[in-house]
């Protein structure tokens, strides 16, 4: 933490860590904002090809591109490279924790809800190890997500083991239980790897009686030799997805595959339960996880933002994409 | 692959008013044209929106045997219609080509402008040749321009503006 941050005169982050130490209502959450991509242009003309007068024509969609285009030329706008960020360390007052209304719309029952959180200043956020690193992070915006831990569902114990796939696998349905997935949204834990890389984090379960698997393979290998906070989505993926965390400020991509296991039909009997989690390092060196945690996610997206300088934020949130956990384990 | 007649008329349309206003400013480079109302980054003035509000069949033949660039196939007349709105900032300033009715001062602002974008965007549209800016074949049969509406100033946000209705019909193959 750079030392020139001014507190302010509550010292906000002190009292999150009074509060933390009596209540859950200090929330650790992950910072989450969708990629932006290129914008559809065209500078010239269809079959004729001449150039067009006048500044390029803006479509005003995105295409499926996210690179660098330095001026304008042929077709395309000035764009720099803008990934999806997911910056994690960012802790919040929140109230209320959960907060649910039902509604029955055209597309379905909807669930939404409003919270607020409080947390430290924008100096003092820019200034938290993760959002310090990231370049393309400067504020809060609205639209940005904010990813709270709604309820955990499985929390293994913290593991210092060597490198071999036995030493890292953990056993999730200990004895004869057959614990369920359908309430599970993500995977969050810490790591802190000696020497070696990680090379992929997979979640075993047996689906209808037969095993099934979702890897998230790290594209970008590297080394966490001192410890990292990697959360990942384990629900509704798609093989060959992809998914970037920022670590030390730069984007680690994961990407799925292979994706045979559903989480949403794993209602917790002897034929459909999960079975276990594996880090796979890229050698045999000690490895430390810590902090473990399967959870139902609560995706809370920033609405209004107040900022009183030094002193504390208060972003006013809404949940938009909340479900009903009986329909996921009923239909699957 | 199915027609995309929808999005290559939208974007024919973007770029041919595009670049028939633009060459009647004296630099060529100042009026931008956007597809829908562009995120507050990007927009610059003055602005041209093209906003598509609705389309759907016009009108059925018998049998609906359509020919389109000497292809024959199932289809019908269709229509799209658009709502164009001209924006301008209280300090916006175009300097207008001098071979445009221009006086000796050139540099139009306020409601002088919007009076010239009103009429040039008119005549552009209706000018507009469809062959040059399609990125594929189309057939635009008919094309109706409505009268500039709610012509004023929003004074909150000190701009200029006014809006039109554009409706065409074109040929549907498939």
């Amino acid at each position: 933490m750079v030392n020139t941050v001014k507190l302010g005169s509550l010292n906000f982050p002190k009292l999150m860590r009074q509060i933390g130490q009596r209540t859950n209502q200090v929330r650790d959450l992950v910072f989450m904002r969708d990629a932006i991509f290129n914008k559809e242009t065209k500078t010239r003309k269809g079959p004729s090809g001449g150039d067009l007068a006048g500044p390029a024509v803006n479509f005003g969609y995105e295409n499926n591109l996210n690179t660098n285009v330095a001026a304008d030329t042929d077709d395309s706008l000035y764009h720099v490279i803008t990934p999806e960020l997911t910056l994690t360390g960012l802790k919040a007052v929140q109230t209320p924790i959960i907060s649910r209304s039902g509604e029955l719309e055209r597309t379905g029952h909807r669930i939404t809800g409003s919270c607020t959180f409080y947390m430290p200043s924008l100096s003092y956020i820019r200034a938290l190890p993760e959002f310090s690193e990231t370049t393309q992070f400067d504020e809060l915006e609205t639209y940005d997500k904010l990813m709270d831990m709604e309820r955990i569902i499985q929390n293994p114990a913290d593991l210092t083991a060597d490198g071999d796939s036995a030493d890292l696998t953990i056993d999730l349905s200990p004895g004869s239980t057959y614990p369920a997935g359908y309430e599970i949204d993500r995977i969050q834990f810490k790591i802190k790897i000696t020497t070696d890389n990680l090379t992929s984090i997979t979640l075993n379960g047996v689906q209808g009686g037969a095993g099934k698997a979702l890897t998230w393979t790290a594209t970008d290998t590297f080394t966490p030799s001192s410890f990292v906070t990697i959360d990942l989505p384990v629900r509704d993926i798609e093989s060959g997805s992809t998914k970037e965390i920022q670590l030390s400020g730069e984007g680690k991509t994961f990407t799925a595959n292979p994706v045979t296991l559903d989480l949403d039909k794993l209602s917790g009997d002897s034929n459909n339960y999960l079975s276990s989690l594996v880090i796979a390092t890229s050698d045999d060196k000690s490895v430390e996880l810590k902090d473990i945690y399967l959870y139902k996610e609560a995706e809370w997206r920033v609405e209004t933002i107040k900022d009183y300088r030094d002193e504390y934020m208060e972003i006013g949130a809404v949940r938009v994409r909340g479900d009903r956990t009986s329909r996921r384990r009923t239909y699957g | 692959m199915a027609k995309d007649f929808l999005n290559v008329i939208e974007r024919a349309l973007m770029m041919g008013v595009s670049d028939g206003i633009n060459v009647l400013t004296e630099d060529g480079e100042n009026i931008h044209v956007y597809g829908e109302f562009p995120e507050v980054e990007e927009l610059k003035f003055p602005a041209i929106i093209i906003e598509h509000t609705g389309s759907g069949f016009e009108e059925q033949f018998m049998g609906q045997q359509v020919t389109l660039g000497g292809t024959s196939g199932t289809g019908e007349t269709y229509g799209a219609s658009y709502t164009i709105h001209l924006i301008c900032e209280k300090e916006t300033t175009i300097q207008v080509g001098t071979n445009n009715f221009s006086t000796t001062d050139a540099y139009y602002k306020q409601r002088r402008l919007l009076n010239w974008l009103m009429m040039n965007t008119a005549n552009t549209i209706m000018d507009l040749n469809w062959d040059t800016y399609d990125e594929d074949t189309t057939q635009v049969l008919e094309r109706h321009l409505n009268s500039w509406q709610n012509i004023g100033f929003i004074p909150d946000l000190q701009w200029y503006g006014a809006s039109a209705d554009f409706l065409i019909t074109f040929t549907n193959i498939r």
